[in-house]
């Protein structure tokens, strides 16, 4: 630590080892949620935690400490897909050629069934609501591994689909395909655990 | 000769929409999906759909 800083100013924010452990099972969580693999969760949080209190002292205060450290268990997330990439890439391959259609959702001359969509109303008032995110939360749990982790690479890691591919070493197409499914799942999920019994209620 | 060739059923359009959310689609795609977006109103409320679902992955694990 710099000693020309004032001591109350540099210590005063800095994170302890009791803080940065107790947010353990909230990255564990997330890094779950992501890996879909319960040792490399464990090894990214680890990782993190390590690198949070070696980097303690640069930790501004400034933002919550919970989101500091995901900030760091984001890079740690991204280091591993680099190592690791090609253990799921085969994985993923297969997923993609499983045929899935949605075809429920349409007529066979491709249009819907359901006339007019039920609406989702006002995105603001529903993103306010801690519980709609739970709920999201856990329909993204229910994805298929490889949709599941393609999903949170994209919209959560906020990858470009290119970078996405290249760390899987998977093509385009298959990224598409799983990305597209992804996405219809989640959609129908969130109509059935949310929006249908908020319209309901 | 029509503009049927530009027609997509709401099932394209659909995979178009959530694709377009991963990568730029062809300009003609994205021309047909703008046309097919003009007079279905199903397949506006599936684009909302995506965003918000865009704009609460924003707001998770933070």
């Amino acid at each position: 630590m710099n000693a020309s800083v004032h001591p109350a100013e540099a210590g005063l924010n800095r994170p302890t080892a009791d803080a940065l452990g107790a947010l353990r099972p909230a990255l564990l969580k997330i890094a779950r949620r992501q890996l879909r693999n319960e040792t490399w969760a464990e090894d990214v949080v680890s990782e993190t935690l390590i690198a949070a209190l070696e980097s303690a002292s640069s930790f501004a205060g400034q933002s919550q400490l919970k989101t500091w450290a995901v900030g760091i268990l984001k890079h740690k997330i991204i280091d591993h897909f680099r190592r690791c990439g090609r253990e799921i890439e085969a994985d993923a391959r297969m997923e993609a050629a499983d045929v899935e259609d949605f075809d429920e959702l349409f007529h066979p001359n491709g249009h819907f069934v359901n006339r007019p969509l039920p609406t989702w109303g006002d995105p603001e008032a529903t993103l306010a609501q801690t519980q709609f995110l739970e709920i999201l939360q856990i329909c993204i749990d229910k994805l298929p591994a490889n949709q599941g982790r393609i999903f949170m690479m994209r919209e959560w890691l906020e990858l470009e689909t290119a970078d996405i591919c290249k760390e899987l070493n998977i093509s385009s197409t298959n990224a598409f395909v799983m990305l597209y499914r992804a996405r219809m799942k989640l959609r129908e999920c969130l109509e059935m655990n949310w929006f249908a019994s908020a319209r309901s209620s | 000769m029509g503009i049927s060739f530009m027609r997509l059923t709401c099932k394209q359009a659909h995979r178009l929409i959530a694709e377009r959310m991963d990568r730029d689609l062809q300009m003609m795609d994205d021309v047909r999906v703008r046309l097919h977006l003009l007079r279905c109103p199903c397949c506006d409320e599936f684009v909302r759909q995506m965003n918000l679902m865009r704009n609460a992955m924003r707001r998770v694990a933070r």
